[in-house]
């Protein structure tokens, strides 16, 4: 190789390093300069530390996993705690409005193929943390457990009768203590919008997030993924967590929430941890994150 | 002339070896003989240009050390993937322990320090294996270094990233004659052109592969890149282009042959698959044809590769249930009897072509 060709190549590939890696930086430096557009308090019932297996075991960092919902209209069983039921609000206007093309006619084979053939797009989201969709999944709970109840006095020495109120009070009991009060309750294609309808930072975030539209014409959308659901821990925060990982998936008993996380939300709608406390209520004397 | 790679200095030792074989052979039957001065000129001139070529570029001068070339390849070959994998999972086990700044350091410190280490290997390695390895865990470096910096700093993933991969990948391929970077860059440029396609369509950028019809722009592009830029000081890497050019085509109408709901056309699924059966025979059987008129036979290998795929998969559709499977097994060899037949006829005009050219 030529000396020129030398040269060539060296200032190249440092240039593609450096270039590289000066973009990655400068767009984290933009997320996280000034005030952070949120700034939200979660407790493991939102922020879990996974169970790592694999390859990920040897693995020296620590992740940790929003536990996000959305409002279901089902209760029974496992209706509403998970992320994958059919999310009342994203109706048909708001799939329009958000640029799935909902309009053509289901009972056609051309249509039955559209809604088929319909694929999931990145938008922003909403979260809620504590607030009216929680309440309501509450209030909806003991609603259930009341009704339960209530057949179940009717109906004495029904066994089933009897299983299903006791479900239903371990509902409402799980929903007070353990499930997470995070929910997506709404999603739109600018940022800045759904900013300025959700301006209370301390409890509302506007993430990165996937919806699908229905796959068929009777069906509903639904929100299909967070983009970034796994926050890195940083070393000065990491050392509350060491313990913490050696009991996760062991049967550890001990009262939750173990630890509450503040998150900040930057102008690229990323997070990072900025601070960390054992206990469900943040104190100020754990040492704040300065990476 | 001078070779510009090991592949070019290779070529001629080759030539060389051939040519004293040849050179014998007609001695033997006095058809030509060369007076003691030529012979004494040629055998001087050869092993002077094999001996720079062994300085230069560790050519292998027999058949003996081609075959232990090929052995040193492989090794070469997993010896890199195995040195990547090796200091992944190095930062993986300790990177949690660093700081923030350290973490950033250390990961940019590994794809400087292993770039500059396959320039000062490349220097001195005139067989160009252990540049082959440097390069390779270099590129995987910077592939763990951006990688890395999207989950320390919980960075939403994008397909930009490709590009700078690409660009290094392409930059190493180029520099040091790597033939194993330039598919790794291949490879990065197609997601990234499948990952665009699929945007500008709504998707997702990650769920392109759920359109396969997302491939073909990139496949377009790695068919003309060749065409437009010539590749003469390069070699093998036109035909690197031309058959991951081919494979971005026709694997994706392979797939839509079978799924026409993965496909971007309103008809009717079944019509869509019929079409592109129809294509994937055409597009073969171009390949095929092209690859012979070009003298390229990476393109015809591959266009015949799938033109049987295509023909075999559509007799399986359509007898393995209703043939008894002797008579199914019988139709498939009678296809390749006949598909052997055809070639031999292309190969008979090529050759016409070519005398009638010289005439």
């Amino acid at each position: 190789m030529t000396l020129r060709k030398s040269a060539w190549m060296l200032i190249g590939g440092l240039g593609i390093i450096a270039a590289t890696n000066a973009i990655a930086l400068l767009g984290v430096a933009y997320n996280r300069a000034g005030e952070p557009a949120s700034r939200v308090e979660l407790t493991e019932r939102e922020l879990i530390l996974p169970v790592e297996w694999g390859i990920a075991r040897e693995s020296s960092a620590i992740f940790l996993k929003l536990r996000w919902r959305v409002a279901c209209e089902r209760i029974e069983g496992y209706g509403g705690l998970g992320a994958y039921c059919a999310t009342p609000w994203l109706s048909r206007a708001k799939l329009a409005e958000l640029g799935f093309n909902v309009t053509p006619a289901a009972d056609t084979p051309q249509g039955e193929r559209h809604y088929e053939r319909l694929q999931s797009r990145e938008l922003y989201l909403v979260t809620e943390v504590n607030g009216a969709a929680y309440q309501a999944a509450l209030a909806q709970a003991r609603d259930w457990a009341e009704k339960e109840q209530a057949l179940a006095a009717l109906n004495p020495g029904n066994k089933e009768m009897a299983e299903r109120a006791r479900r239903a009070r371990d509902r409402v009991r799980e929903e007070e203590e353990s499930n997470s009060r995070l929910f997506v309750i709404d999603a739109g294609r600018d940022a800045d919008a759904l900013r300025a309808r959700y301006p209370d930072g301390t409890r509302y975030a506007i993430v990165r997030g996937r919806v699908q539209p229905p796959r068929t014409s009777k069906g509903q959308g639904y929100v299909e993924e967070l983009s970034i659901d796994r926050l890195y821990v940083p070393r000065p925060l990491r050392e509350l967590f060491v313990p913490l990982i050696d009991r996760v998936g062991r049967g550890d008993q001990s009262p939750r929430p173990r630890y509450t996380v503040l998150v900040a939300y930057g102008a690229r709608a990323e997070p990072w941890l900025i601070d960390a406390a054992l206990g469900s209520q943040r104190e100020t004397k754990t040492p704040q994150s300065k990476d | 002339m001078n070779p510009a790679s090991r592949t070019e200095a290779q070529q001629r030792a080759d030539d060389i070896r051939v040519f004293e074989c040849e050179l014998a052979r007609l001695g033997e039957e006095r058809v030509l003989v060369l007076d003691g001065a030529q012979r004494t000129a040629v055998r001087e001139h050869h092993a002077r240009l094999l001996a720079e070529y062994a300085q230069a570029f560790d050519v292998d001068r027999d058949v003996q050390a081609k075959q232990l070339s090929l052995g040193m390849r492989i090794a070469s070959f997993l010896g890199a993937l195995a040195l990547a994998a090796s200091i992944f999972f190095l930062f993986y086990q300790f990177w949690g322990l660093l700081s923030t700044p350290v973490q950033v350091i250390v990961l940019v410190a590994a794809a400087v320090g292993t770039f500059l280490g396959t320039l000062f290997i490349q220097r001195g390695d005139g067989s160009g294996y252990f540049t082959k390895l440097a390069g390779m865990v270099a590129f995987a470096c910077f592939v763990l270094n951006i990688a890395m910096l999207g989950q320390i700093f919980n960075i939403t993933p994008s397909d930009r990233a490709l590009i700078p991969w690409a660009a290094f990948a392409f930059l190493l391929a180029y520099a040091c004659d790597l033939r194993l970077l330039l598919a790794a860059g291949i490879l990065c440029i197609v997601a990234y052109i499948a990952a665009r396609t699929g945007t500008l369509a709504g998707l997702y950028w990650l769920y392109f592969g759920t359109r396969p019809e997302n491939f073909f722009p990139a496949a377009a592009v790695l068919l003309l890149v060749p065409q437009v830029i010539s590749h003469d000081r390069f070699a093998g890497f036109a035909a690197i282009y031309r058959v991951f050019g081919l494979l971005t085509l026709l694997l994706p109408v392979l797939v839509l042959t079978h799924w026409g709901y993965g496909s971007y056309l309103d008809w009717e699924p079944r019509f869509i698959e019929g079409f592109y059966e129809v294509m994937g025979f055409g597009l073969s059987a171009a390949a095929i044809w092209l690859g012979a008129r070009r003298g390229w036979p990476e393109v015809v290998n591959t266009g015949v590769t799938f033109f049987v795929v295509f023909l075999y998969t559509k007799f399986f559709d359509w007898w393995w249930e209703a043939m008894p499977k002797y008579l199914f097994f019988l139709v498939l060899a009678l296809t390749a009897v006949l598909i052997l037949l055809v070639l031999r006829r292309l190969r008979a005009a090529d050759y016409a072509m070519l005398r009638g050219r010289r005439r």
